[in-house]
């Protein structure tokens, strides 16, 4: 009796210990957040102190560096060959034509030269569309010139656009010296570069007047540019489009461009818009045709016809029926079910 | 007198290289103190004259210290060896990353910092002393060079003294009632070492309180409050005179004149010490005195001095009160400042000399 006592007694009393340690687990946990402060919470700041604004580090000051070694280029490789590589082909279907106009470049038995890419610009795919096209070994060193107000105004969205696709805040405005001399110093360092001389997609589906950045860059750095006319994105996925259409692409690479003695940044950036817009008309015609255009220099303009308002849009639909926009199925029509 | 190294003051030429981390460093202290005997530093280095140094880090006229060193260095300049003096100032970057959050105001942290700070602090409580300090021992400092300057000695050190200012003097309107200053752990004298009580002390009162120019940041008969564990612990080799200064010296007088002069010369002339300094990792017997010395004037401007954090009997062994937290701090406090007092925190890290008006 005494003995069964005295377990019961020592049951009880090892209940009320672990009874206890539970409890206090349970106050320890549910303890109200509001009673922690700092460093648990964000700390107050002194009277009197007046904060100082945090140095910006979105936009063009977005440090893209960690982008650049070796687990980013690493993971870049895995997103841009797998997952994004499947969404270009399905959704973009490219052609990539003339890449063998690129081999020039390589003297035998040196290293390929960093060269400065230059499409036109209709939509979001066309950077897909370069990374898919763009043939190595410039493919694994490649950056993408990009919107600083467009791509880097998040955290996060900084970091997808620098990590997906390498690419480096630009701002479109003015190109402070930082940028630039940031970008010459990744072409000295072997960076390829793609960037769009027109500076954003085009708000009605022709082109807009190059800027002068591409042939400024080339011509600081002794890069070659290299002419690329990219045909059928904006009906795919234009500006201010809400889901992408899937169609055909086309993909024009022209052969390489360098500054001429004596020439100056307008006349060269004159003469890779010039290229571009003979790719353009090649990609929408044939090569003989278009070389006897540029030759005597009447190439359709890649900025379109000097129609304003509807004008326009038709001849946007003409031209559009050419080239790689043209093969896409007729969508189904439909129409409202009236009873 | 005057007594340097010989090999120095045979020389026909002396290369002085200094890193002047603080205003008090450099000029003629460099030689006269750094290269002296203990016959030439027991001239200036002692209780009296620290006492009357009100200004170690600002204008040298305030200096009693600065005042006897440039008198020596005259001395030095017509009768000793030629000198070629480069002084050198560095910024105040002082840890790394992820420990670069010590370095920045509270009220700065972000988020990041915050999570550093509490991992950082909840591993530390949980290791043993020992291996906390290998691992702050271990940490090494980025600093930079701001500045290089070389040639005549007096020439080069008004330059240096320009760039330290520079970069290290902060504004700061009005005494204050209680001076809060966190003491860290490492002062010059332990580097790889144990911070033991005195060089808190020697921190405390002599290095921090002294951060300032024209006048100190804590009124005349304020309150100074530190946090520090303040172990009774010493490292056995660099610090030998040290123990024997804490068990024998403080028990019986914290005064710096009156332990100068009881107790000084024996510990200066003590032959074990001079065999550990001389053969060993040792710092000098005299050492210890001249760390207490360098509270001096903090010691005899402050009205109360506080530890919070520290082993209470070896806090009262120091002439100090020990308090278990901050809001025990001001409750004592308040018997001397009253129950409205101003509080200014000198932050540490990064080095800073606070330009009092």
């Amino acid at each position: 009796m005494s003995s069964g006592g005295s377990v019961s007694r020592s049951m009880v009393r090892r209940a009320a210990r672990l009874g206890g340690s539970a409890e206090r687990v349970v106050t320890r946990i549910a303890k109200p957040a509001r009673n922690l402060g700092f460093p648990y919470r964000k700390p107050t700041v002194p009277k009197g102190v007046e904060v100082p604004p945090a140095p910006a580090k979105l936009g063009a000051d977005y440090d893209t560096a960690w982008a650049r070694k070796a687990p980013a280029r690493a993971a870049r490789t895995v997103i841009t060959r797998g997952p994004l590589r499947v969404f270009t082909r399905l959704v973009a279907r490219p052609e990539v034509l003339g890449v063998d106009r690129l081999d020039d470049l390589i003297a035998r038995g040196d290293d390929a030269p960093p060269v400065i890419f230059t499409p036109n610009h209709h939509s979001h795919l066309d950077t897909l569309l370069m990374v898919e096209a763009v043939p190595e070994p410039w493919r694994s060193k490649l950056i993408i010139a990009a919107a600083a107000d467009y791509f880097f105004t998040t955290r996060t969205k900084s970091a997808a656009a620098a990590l997906t696709l390498n690419a480096l805040p630009i701002d479109r405005e003015v190109t402070g010296r930082k940028s630039s001399d940031m970008i010459r110093g990744l072409i000295d360092d072997g960076w390829s570069l793609v960037i769009y001389p027109e500076g954003g997609r085009s708000p009605d589906g022709w082109g807009q007047e190059f800027k002068g950045g591409a042939a400024y860059l080339s011509a600081r750095t002794g890069a070659p540019v290299v002419p690329v006319f990219i045909d059928g994105s904006g009906a795919i996925y234009g500006k201010g489009m809400k889901r992408p259409k899937p169609g055909h692409t086309k993909v024009v690479f022209g052969a390489a461009l360098r500054p001429t003695e004596g020439e100056n940044t307008r006349r060269y950036n004159a003469r890779i818009e010039a290229a571009v817009t003979a790719l353009g008309d090649e990609a929408l015609t044939d090569f003989w045709t278009a070389r006897q255009r540029a030759a005597q220099g009447v190439s359709p303009k890649l900025t379109g016809p000097e129609y304003t308002g509807w004008r326009r849009q038709w001849a946007i639909a003409e031209q559009r029926k050419l080239g790689a926009a043209a093969k896409r199925r007729r969508q189904k029509r439909r129409w409202p079910d009236l009873g | 007198m005057l007594e340097i190294n010989k090999r120095a003051a045979d020389s026909d030429l002396v290369v002085y290289v200094n890193i002047n981390s603080v205003p008090m460093d450099g000029g003629w202290k460099s030689i006269t103190t750094g290269l002296a005997s203990y016959r030439c530093l027991s001239v200036h280095h002692n209780g009296e004259t620290l006492q009357n140094t009100r200004s170690l880090m600002g204008h040298r006229k305030h200096s009693a210290l600065h005042t006897s060193i440039w008198r020596l260095g005259q001395v030095l300049r017509d009768h000793g060896p030629k000198l070629f003096q480069i002084e050198t100032t560095l910024n105040t970057d002082m840890f790394p990353k992820p420990f670069d959050f010590i370095s920045k105001r509270e009220w700065e942290w972000n988020a990041k910092d915050r999570a550093t700070y509490l991992a950082t602090t909840k591993s530390l409580n949980r290791m043993p002393v020992r291996a906390a300090r290998k691992i702050f021992h271990s940490i090494e400092s980025p600093h930079q060079m701001t500045s290089i300057q070389a040639g005549e000695t007096s020439a080069v050190h008004e330059r240096t003294l320009e760039h330290v200012y520079r970069q290290q003097l902060v504004p700061v309107e009005g005494q204050t009632d209680i001076l809060t200053l966190g003491i860290p752990f490492v002062c010059p004298y332990n580097p790889d070492g144990i911070m033991n009580p005195i060089l808190v002390m020697c921190m405390g009162l002599g290095y921090l309180f002294n951060m300032y120019r024209n006048k100190p940041l804590v009124r005349e008969g304020g309150v100074i409050i530190m946090t520090h564990p303040t172990y009774r612990e010493f490292h056995p080799v660099h610090h030998p005179s040290y123990i024997d200064f804490f068990e024998q010296v403080l028990p019986d007088t914290t005064d710096p004149v009156v332990m100068g002069h009881k107790w000084e010369k024996q510990y200066a002339e003590d032959e074990w010490y001079r065999h550990l300094y001389r053969t060993g990792n040792a710092y000098h017997g005299v050492h210890p005195f001249y760390a207490w010395y360098w509270g001096a004037h903090g010691q005899q401007h402050a009205g109360k001095i506080i530890i919070v954090g520290g082993d209470p009997p070896t806090v009262r062994r120091l002439g100090f009160t020990p308090a278990s937290t901050m809001d025990d701090a001001f409750e004592i406090a308040s018997d001397v400042v009253g129950r409205a007092p101003t509080v200014t925190h000198l932050h540490v890290p990064a080095l800073l000399v606070a330009d009092v008006t």
